[in-house]
This record gives C-alpha cells, structure tokens and sequence, in this order.
C-alpha cells in the first residue's frame, strides 16, 4: 500500500509537534564544548555545542542573553539547560538555552571571578589607591535602598554613637537589571555636587547571589573607584565577598560594621577629651609646684635657718675642739702631778728623820755644823746631840781614830745587845 | 556640609590638645612657655568640647525628583 505524499511544511510541522511535546526534550541539561558562537548584533547567540562525535546547535534568545554576566568563548566546556526547539523553515532544530553552568559552576560565579581578575589586573583593588577615612567626619552620605534593612540599621548605629555627624541619605535601586545603573550615577552625583561630604556607605541586606549581583558590577565598581570621596561597601553577610568590597577604600562586613567604622564614638571621645584636659590640668600645677619650691629654697627666711644652722654646726666643732684641748691639758697635768708625788716619795724616802728614827744620831758643832768628822771637834767642845724625839747636851771627852778601834764596829756591837 | 575653613576642625584641636599635653608632660620648657602650651591646650579643649556641645544631627533624605533634601517622615 503507498502512503499519501506529504509536502515538506507538514512534515516539519510534525515533527516539531513531536519534539515540543516531548517529555524529555521540553526540559534538558546538556554538556559539552562551545564552538562556532555567533554574537549577533540584535542580541541574540548562535553556538553549537559539540562532543568527540556530535554536535549540537544551541540558541540563546536576547531575553535570556540580557541575564549572562561575561561573554561565553569557544572551547568553553559549559552545560545548557533548556529545551529543544524546531525551525520549520529551514528543516531544523537547536537547543533553546534558558541557563548555563560553566565548569560547574554558575554563570553568576564565573562572571565574579573574571570581572574581579580583570580590574585586578587593571590596579583598581591595589592598596595604594586606597583612601583614608576622615577621623572625624562632619557628614555621611548613605547609598542604599530608602526601604531596606540596611538603612534602618546604619542609621541606628550611627546615632547610637554619634550626635554629630550629619547624615545624607541617597536612596537608590539594590537590586534588578537597573540597580547597576543607578548605584553607579548616584556616586557621580554625590561626587559632583556634594563633593564636602566625608564618607559614603555604600551598602545593602543580605540576599541571593542574583539579588547582590549590582555590586559585583563593572560600573559600579568603576565608579567606586572614581570616587573622591572615601567609600566603604557594605554588601549583604560577613561571608557575602562583592566586586564593590574589592573596589572600595574600606570592606565592611555589614551595613551596621560600614556604620560603627564610618563615624567615632563621641561619649569616648569626649571621655578622653576630659581626661586630657586633667592631664594638662595636673602637669600645669606639677610645674608650678616645682617652681614655687625651687623660689621657696631661695627666701630670706631659708637662708637664715640656714646660717642658723651653719653657725650651731660651727659652734658644735669649736666645742669639741675645747673638750678636746681640756681634755689633753688634764691628762698632762695628772702625769704631772704623779711624776711629783712620785719624786715626793723619794725624797721622803730621803728624809733623815727617818735615820733619826732607826737609832742614829746626828752631832752638831759649836759652828752648829753637822759633824762628819772627828777633826770637826775638839776635847772639851759642847755639842748637841740630835736625836728623833729631841736634843741632848754632850761634851767631848775623847778623841780616837777609826783605826785605833780594833775594828770594832758600834753598829754590829748594838745587834748583839738587841739579841 | 558646609566647612568654614577658618575654624580649626575637631580633629586637628584634639591633635593639638595631645600634642601639647605630651610637650608638658616632657618639663623640657621654661615656666614661661609652660604656661602659654597650657593657655592652647585649654584653647584647644574649648575648640573640641564646643564642636561637640553645638551638635546638632541632621538626618536629610535626598528626593531626586526635587533634587534637594527633605527630613526623615
């Protein structure tokens, strides 16, 4: 039996019917290695995607094209997800691609990573183009969303703290397709026309990854960049890293971290003002103190007391001396009266009384000398006889020379009468 | 945001208000020029204890359609 000859429009009807209600291939994941991609210049692109074996031809429509963050490459091993799709006309289908995932990793990721290399390269993250913050800022501009938590909590912060600084608040998108956009333009206004404000916080609330996305933006980070004025970026959690914290002079962990280091704590402040200021108060009167000593040492009043006091110590010396010399003069005269009652005793000892008192006798002359010899008399003379207890009255009969005596001697003569 | 530039900032007095204090501390000055480092020092704390007592915060919303500040509601 032959079968009805279909024109060629029916049967790529068909099979279009066939594969658009398939199951499978409505909704498909496919892998492999990117080549022969077209940019056309109405936004869309044409790329086919190929293994070792096949190929694959892929269709990413300008909607969808408008989500992609970097520009996709030949020889890029990526997978699409997406569904397959029949051009009628030309007898032809192709992978209709809604998403793609590039090395495992998403579109989002692979666009951080390359943005961030490049102005890396570019010198734009270099510490030296890093600004300081103002110590102590007049006035604060916040880039935010008006609605947001961020600006709720900066503001908080900042008033907790800080009853001085005046705050600008620019309210502008956070996240979208125009949040770049508009993030970008109100850091060159801000610039532009209020350049005396001290510090812009740029920031927002946590979120998705897509949410965050305007931050991890070249213009954004370009205009940071730009800025004049020092900028903090303060994007989402502590472990949110953004384009913008890279970009910025300062990377806050959070909205409330970007606002407790944009402005100082004036309670402390002035605390240590005033203790400063006793400080001062004190080494002043330490100062003078130490002069009015030093003028105190110097008055009449001291330099007499200490005369007064010169003189008693003078005083002091000449008495010790005078003891001194006292003493020295007593201890002489003691030697000396020693010395003469030593010589005293002697010449006691000497006394002839003493003989006179053993016995002996002295004979005085009528020349009333002493006599010392027998030719100091002559027979027939008085003499006196002195004895210890008195005088006797003596004649001299007889003469006779010591040698006629026989040598007998009167004073053994008068021992033997003793005994 | 207006800045007079003829008043000395908040900043700089209390580097100044240090800076003399730390001079005094050092006693390497005559009587004289003790007491003049302390007239600035007192001169300085005024400059800064002023500042902060004239606080007056001000909290502006910008409206870029009017393109000008308008309070917080």
């Amino acid at each position: 039996m032959k079968l009805k000859a279909l024109n060629v429009s029916q049967v790529n009807n068909y099979i279009k019917r066939i594969l658009q209600s398939d199951p499978v291939l409505t909704n498909i994941s496919v892998k492999g290695e990117v080549s022969n991609i077209k940019y056309h210049e109405n936004g869309h692109v044409y790329l086919t995607l190929k293994d070792s074996t096949s190929k694959l031809n892929c269709f990413i429509s300008f909607e969808n094209n408008r989500y992609l963050k970097y520009e996709l490459e030949n020889g890029m091993e990526i997978t699409v997800s997406g569904y397959i799709s029949v051009y009628e006309k030309y007898g032809s289908y192709s992978l209709n691609v809604l998403d793609i995932i590039v090395e495992g990793k998403g579109n989002l990721h692979i666009a951080f990573e390359k943005l961030k290399e490049k102005l890396k390269k570019e010198g734009l993250f270099d510490a030296s183009q890093k600004k300081e913050l103002p110590f102590f800022p007049k006035s604060v501009a916040i880039v935010t969303s008006a609605s947001g938590a961020a600006i709720k909590d900066i503001l908080m912060t900042i008033k907790k703290k800080n009853y001085y600084v005046n705050i600008y608040v620019f309210p502008c998108l956070v996240q979208g397709n125009y949040a770049s956009k508009d993030i970008s333009g109100v850091l060159e206004h801000i610039n532009k026309h209020y350049p005396d404000i001290d510090i812009i916080i740029l920031g927002r609330g946590g979120g998705s990854m897509e949410e965050l996305w305007p931050f991890n933006e070249e213009i954004v980070a370009r205009s940071i960049h730009a800025s004049t004025i020092p900028v903090i970026s303060a994007v989402g959690h502590e472990t949110d890293f953004s384009i913008s914290d890279f970009a910025a002079d300062v990377r806050a962990a959070t909205p409330t971290a970007a606002a407790d280091i944009a402005v100082p704590n004036l309670f402390e402040l002035s605390r240590n003002m005033k203790k400063v200021k006793k400080d001062l108060n004190t080494i002043m009167y330490q100062i003078i103190e130490e002069r009015r000593n030093k003028l105190q040492k110097h008055n009449f009043e001291v330099i007499t007391s200490l005369l007064k006091h010169q003189i008693r110590n003078l005083q002091l010396y000449c008495n010790q001396y005078h003891n001194d010399i006292y003493t020295v003069l007593r201890e002489k005269m003691n030697h000396y009266k020693n010395e003469i009652e030593k010589r005293f005793a002697v010449l006691e000892h000497l006394n002839p009384e003493h003989i006179l008192k053993r016995g002996f006798a002295a004979l005085i002359n009528k020349n009333d000398s002493f006599v010392k010899s027998i030719e100091d008399v002559d027979i027939g003379d008085d003499v006196t006889i002195v004895l210890a207890d008195g005088d006797l009255s003596g004649r001299i009969i007889n003469k006779k020379h010591k040698d006629c005596l026989n040598n007998k001697n009167p004073v053994e003569k008068e021992r033997k009468n003793d005994g | 945001m207006t800045d007079n530039k003829n008043e000395i900032s908040f900043e700089k007095a209390l580097t100044q208000l240090e800076k003399v204090t730390e001079k005094l501390k050092e006693g390497k000055v005559t009587l004289e020029e003790s007491l003049k480092l302390y007239d600035e020092g007192i001169k300085y704390y005024k400059v800064c204890s002023d500042i902060l007592e004239d606080a007056n915060q001000k909290i502006l919303y910008y409206d870029k359609e009017m393109k000008s500040f308008k309070e917080a509601e």
